[in-house]
């Protein structure tokens, strides 16, 4: 078979000792910036892309790989550790992930993390060997109609499955969707809600906000906490997860493995749907669902898996069409330019070294992650016993150099300590940040493609229900609210909560 | 008395002056780039920077502030102290911002020295393999035949969405302006046979062109590019308004010392001479000049006249 004998020889470049020691010292590198707060992989590829400058072009990109699993990893271990998602794809991670931190139970939280990407991560990477070519054609096929439908099933998805009260995930969800709106209007550029200051004319950015909701507002609540020597985790329990955890673990692996896999590849948006998705799913799965968001080790796996998984699939469409599907990609572009490699539908059979070398090495690097990470939970957890009125001075310094680095602007500390007084008011109203996240980040994806499918149509509305992935999820989505509806359904759904 | 110690003043403060620009830089240079890392004026600025550095054995840190096309990192850099250590990477929207702001808190003209250009990109037509045209005369032919022929751009008031609205100006078309907050979306609707046509810059297009999934019709520019030497020029196509390129250039704020600009200038045109720069830069289609800074004024100045009234005549004004 043709594509066993190209991953052959991308082994052959992969387990070179050179290319094997960029690979982890990419994955170590990633590691260690992702694990600062507010630096996820956008900006650790960013600071670490011109170490790869003098590499030859496959260990550059080997190395680079390494730095984008490490960061996102890293990502998450912030997102369990300190409630602070590293990017939008680990937001959901925090809500199982923290609570099982409080719980004593960080070191399985980030254990099965580390477990359920890797397995996600060979399961991708089979799947991009395999099938790549034929996958970029799906998302070939995903014009403004599809995503525009895709995210309206997604948006409704987490609604209907959110936790808690359900008026407070519609609330929050439309919180969000307003304080997408802030920024420049796509189609004309008019600012909206800008004030006049030009720092808000790309709107209100990511790691502010969640910076602000997640990390700083929870410090706040917990330096409320009288026994401040309470809030900070206590007992560390076990470091590695037990097997129970591990078979309690195993669908949500698998589910949210196939989900990242699938989502991964749509550029735009695609990974976070699937980490929300995944979450969503597992909720609905579960028996007894109640234990979810109180520290529910499959709310961390699913999760998880699917956004490895999601990372990985995201570099079928950059490698074979040489399209960016999130701004770590375009950075990977970029990198390759530099190096003099044009990333496109040739590079299979122009530089297959390359190709197969990297497609190899996403496996090795996520051996390498997880050979990395398994030792380092004990040292992260321990970073927990630190008694927190010393620990939370270094959350907080870390949040602001993190916000600050993000874009050099003063403008976004001050724009994170005003979202932090939000942050406090939503807990102190019971509100969870995490559906404000999903409709602040779909919101605008949303407005953007349903203006632009009606701008190709011409202003033809038909063009939602005349594309036949288009119906299909605008079909699911009033099926979803269907189900939200009938009675009987919502009161199992409330008995269910009340449980 | 007095006349001798303010000439001795006079003297050593000259000198002072001339020794600061001949031992420039004597500490690290900060190159704003007022776009988000991993773009095509980003590797360019890091490119540069990396050689800058090298040339004058001190760093040059590359400053990425993003935000409001571009108009946030220029106010900065307009603010910076005049010394030659805080310069800007000036592209397109630096030019055209100031017609479509109202507002800004600096004056392309007046706030900056033009220190050096680097290097243009043309622009390169592209459409769908698929759609039933070779040249631009066709393209022109079926977009009347067609009325509301849509174009993509990576947002309003870029060199794309211009030249799409410059067209239509011209010929009397009826197209349809897709505007999209980066080019790589357009790109997969375009593959997609979505849109009509992408007025790019070549980083983007380049390996699509080559694996045979978009067609390229025109350059843009009065010369053919390196890059695609069978595709015609638009004036070789018969439309030699057509015109339009990206372009990475330096400029100072205000009083920086002339000296200190000269000097930077001559060590642009320097490195840019330097072939592992080139070859990294060829790939972005890059025609490489390494100006003065009167032929950076210069420059700018064409810049404001053929985008400036067109942009006034559409309308893209944001906070009207």
């Amino acid at each position: 078979m043709d594509t066993l004998a190209n991953l052959g020889l991308g082994f052959g470049v992969a387990l070179t000792a050179a290319n094997l020691g960029y690979c982890f010292i990419g994955v170590l590198l990633g590691t260690l910036v992702g694990v600062l707060p507010g630096l996820g992989p956008v900006a650790s590829v960013a600071m670490l892309l011109p170490i790869t400058f003098v590499l030859p072009p496959a260990s550059a990109l080997i190395m680079l790989s390494g730095i984008y699993y490490g960061a996102q990893y890293g990502g998450s271990t912030t997102a369990i550790l300190v409630n602070i998602p590293g990017e939008s794809s680990s937001v959901v991670t925090a809500i199982d992930g923290y609570k099982m931190a409080r719980m004593g139970r960080a070191g399985p939280a980030l254990g099965i993390a580390a477990l359920g990407s890797f397995f996600a991560g060979c399961v991708s990477t089979v799947a991009i060997a395999f099938f790549a070519p034929a996958l970029a054609e799906v998302a070939l096929r995903f014009g403004p109609a599809e995503y525009f439908a895709l995210m309206v099933f997604g948006l409704i998805a987490a609604i209907v499955l959110a936790s808690g009260s359900l008026v407070k995930a519609v609330a929050m969800v439309v919180l969000g969707l307003l304080l997408g709106l802030v920024g420049a209007d796509v189609n004309s550029g008019v600012p909206r809600y800008g004030f006049g200051i030009p720092e808000l004319t790309d709107g209100i950015g990511f790691i502010p906000l969640t910076m602000a909701l997640f990390g700083i507002a929870e410090v706040a609540r917990n330096l409320e906490s009288l026994e401040t020597r309470s809030v900070g985790v206590q007992a560390i329990g076990r470091v590695l997860p037990s097997l129970a955890d591990i078979r309690q673990s195993m669908g949500s692996i698998l589910r949210g493995t196939a989900l990242g896999s699938v989502l991964g590849i749509l550029p735009g948006g695609g990974a976070l749907l699937a980490s929300f998705a995944s979450y969503s799913l597992e909720k609905k799965v579960a028996r007894p669902p109640r234990t979810f968001g109180e520290g529910d080790i499959r709310g961390v796996a699913g999760p998880e898996s699917a956004n490895n998984a999601g990372a990985q699939t995201s570099f079928i469409p950059m490698i074979t069409l040489g399209i960016p599907s999130n701004p770590t990609m375009a950075l990977m572009i970029g990198a390759m330019m530099i190096q003099g490699v044009a990333p496109g539908p040739q590079i299979m059979t122009e530089k297959p070294d390359l190709f197969w070398g990297l497609i190899a090495s996403m496996w090795v690097g996520n051996l390498m992650l997880l050979v990395l990470n398994l030792p380092l939970v004990g040292i992260w957890i321990r970073l927990l016993r630190i008694p927190y009125r010393m620990l939370f001075p270094a959350i907080l310094v870390f949040c602001m150099i993190g916000v600050y680095s993000a874009s050099n602007s003063l403008f976004d500390i001050y724009l994170t300590a005003a979202l932090t007084l939000l942050g406090y008011v939503l807990i102190k109203l019971d509100c969870e940040p995490a559906p404000l996240i999903l409709g602040f980040i779909l919101g605008p994806l949303m407005e953007e493609n349903l203006r632009r499918a009606l701008l190709i149509s011409r202003g033809d509305a038909t063009v939602f229900v005349t594309q036949p992935i288009s119906l299909g999820f605008l079909v699911a989505a009033v099926l979803l609210v269907a189900v939200l509806v009938m009675p009987a359904v919502r009161k199992t759904r409330d008995e269910a909560l009340q449980e | 008395m007095t006349f001798r110690l303010v000439g001795l003043l006079l003297t050593f403060l000259l000198s002072a002056a001339a020794a600061s620009a001949q031992t420039f830089p004597t500490k690290p240079v900060t190159l704003v780039v007022p776009y988000a890392p991993g773009g095509n004026s980003d590797i360019v600025g890091r490119a540069i920077a990396q050689k800058l550095g090298e040339h004058w054995n001190q760093p040059v840190v590359v400053e990425n502030r993003p935000g409001a096309t571009t108009t946030v990192g220029a106010a900065y850099a307009a603010k910076a102290a005049p010394d030659g250590y805080t310069l800007l990477l000036a592209a397109p929207p630096f030019v055209i911002t100031q017609y479509v702001y109202p507002d800004l808190s600096y004056d392309t003209r007046k706030s900056f020295e033009p220190v050096s250009l680097i290097a243009y990109f043309p622009l390169v037509l592209v459409v769908p393999a698929a759609l039933p045209v070779n040249n631009l005369k066709e393209l022109v032919a079926h977009a009347r035949a067609n009325p509301g022929v849509t174009y993509a751009s990576p947002g309003a008031g870029t060199t794309s969405h211009l030249i799409g609205e410059m067209l239509a100006k011209e010929e009397k078309l009826d197209l349809v302006h897709i505007p999209y907050k980066s080019g790589g979306q357009g790109v997969v609707d375009l593959m997609g046979g979505r849109i009509g046509f992408y007025g790019a810059v070549p980083p983007e297009v380049m390996s699509q062109i080559r694996a045979g999934k978009l067609k390229a019709l025109a350059v843009l520019a009065d010369k053919r590019s390196d890059l695609l030497p069978d595709v015609p020029t638009s004036a070789e196509s018969g439309f030699p308004y057509l015109q339009a390129q990206s372009w990475s250039s330096i400029s100072a704020p205000k009083g920086t010392p002339q000296a200190v600009v000269a000097k930077i200038s001559g060590d642009i045109a320097q490195v840019i001479k330097d072939p592992s720069l080139r070859e990294r830069l060829s790939q972005q289609g890059a025609v490489f000049v390494g100006s003065t800074p009167a032929e950076l004024a210069a420059w700018y100045e064409e810049e404001h006249k053929r985008w400036g009234p067109l942009v006034k005549s559409i309308g893209v004004a944001p906070g009207q």
